[in-house]
């Protein structure tokens, strides 16, 4: 965290509200990105989003040091996300089949297309790096200073991450070619 | 192609790369053409992972801090009673008209599909039923004789009430349901839907 970032962030500590609006939005796209990364649900990520806006308004006054801030957002909020997904696997609804006749119902999920498909299939820990590389001006350091990670093991991550995410696509859509030619030649 | 050659294009399309590791990448790309097409790949990669991204990022900057919680003892207490005031209250509107009878017409008597369509119709008439939305199916499962299958699932029914105080229901740090109470300046004013 850069010097001015932790002046800010203890500011925000000893009760200055504005300071803690400005912390509030520098911290609160990685925040949200990081929460998606890991359960790829938009609506699940919003909500869990406005938790740690709570968390942060009720409880930064319990912290000691501003450079533990982000540790300890990510800590709150991935917590309170493990919460809900084990709450949902354990829900009957889980894998429960669907009556046909609701089949015409609109997806819950858009199809955003075999670039999501395959970012899904990311194992997490590339899938991580790769998500915050989408913010734009969120650096290396960064990224390696959210995750607790080396910078070298964030970049390396992120080339395979990259690599990893590009063959899937290349399959994906040979795939899909594979088949348009396999209906062409039926017809 | 090299983890090292990757790692410069990387930089490079986050604006991260100085003068001398554009050198590098020039220099690369003489010596082996497919380097450039290993950057276009990379660069495609980038946008469409913004793209997805994008969508989250407006969530995040949409997401306000909220004002400093209050939560006396006794303020907390008498929300929970008022919502579940509410809840009761609720649960006697659906009892009055919108819970479907799981049984058939006797008579006169009115199937529950159509004491239900007689509610929303009544309701979109005054005003306080907006939309029937689609419905949600909770479960599935075989029906006891092995016959046909049941089917659980949630009529959700978007309405109005005007009221000068609603609650919201939150979790204090250690996790306990709580009802706060909201005040109208702290909402939204702008329709959502």
């Amino acid at each position: 965290m850069k010097p001015e970032d932790e002046d800010l962030t203890r500011r925000a500590i000893a009760g200055e509200r504005e300071a803690l609006a400005l912390v509030w939005e520098r911290e609160r796209s990685w925040l949200t990105a990081l929460v998606w990364s890991r359960c790829l649900d938009r609506e699940l990520a919003r909500d869990l989003i406005q938790e740690g806006a709570l968390i942060l308004v009720d409880r930064i006054a319990e912290l000691r040091e501003p450079a533990a801030l982000r540790g300890w957002l990510k800590r709150s909020l991935l917590n309170r996300l493990n919460d809900e997904l084990r709450r949902r696997l354990r829900s009957p609804e889980a894998a429960s089949p669907v009556d046909p006749q609701f089949l015409s119902a609109p997806p819950v999920v858009a199809d955003d297309g075999i670039w999501a498909q395959a970012l899904a299939e990311l194992p997490v820990d590339l899938r991580e790096p790769m998500v915050l590389r989408g913010i734009d001006g969120l650096g290396i350091q960064e990224i390696a200073e959210i995750l607790e990670l080396p910078i070298t093991t964030v970049e390396t991550r992120l080339v395979r991450a990259r690599r990893n995410l590009r063959e899937r696509v290349d399959r994906m859509r040979a795939l899909e070619d594979g088949g348009r030619r396999t209906c062409g030649d039926g017809r | 192609m090299t983890e090292e050659l990757d790692l410069l294009m990387e930089r490079a399309l986050a604006g991260e790369l100085d003068g001398a590791g554009w050198d590098l990448i020039e220099a690369k790309a003489r010596l082996a053409p497919e380097t450039l097409r290993r950057f276009f790949d990379l660069a495609r990669d980038r946008a469409e992972l913004q793209r997805l991204v994008g969508p989250v990022l407006d969530d995040a900057r949409g997401a306000a801090l909220p004002s400093a919680r209050r939560r006396a003892p006794l303020a907390r207490v008498a929300a929970v009673a008022a919502l579940f005031l509410i809840a009761l209250g609720l649960g006697f509107l659906q009892g009055r008209g919108g819970r479907p009878e799981p049984t058939a017409p006797q008579g006169d008597r009115l199937a529950a599909g159509e004491h239900l369509a007689r509610y929303l119709e009544q309701g979109r008439e005054e005003g306080s039923v907006l939309y029937e939305l689609p419905i949600e199916v909770v479960e599935a499962r075989g029906e006891e004789k092995g016959v046909g299958i049941d089917v659980f699932y949630l009529r959700r029914i978007l309405e109005r009430r005007r009221s000068e105080e609603v609650l919201t229901l939150e979790r204090d740090e250690l996790g306990r349901p709580y009802g706060r109470l909201v005040v109208a300046g702290e909402l939204p004013r702008e329709r959502s839907f």
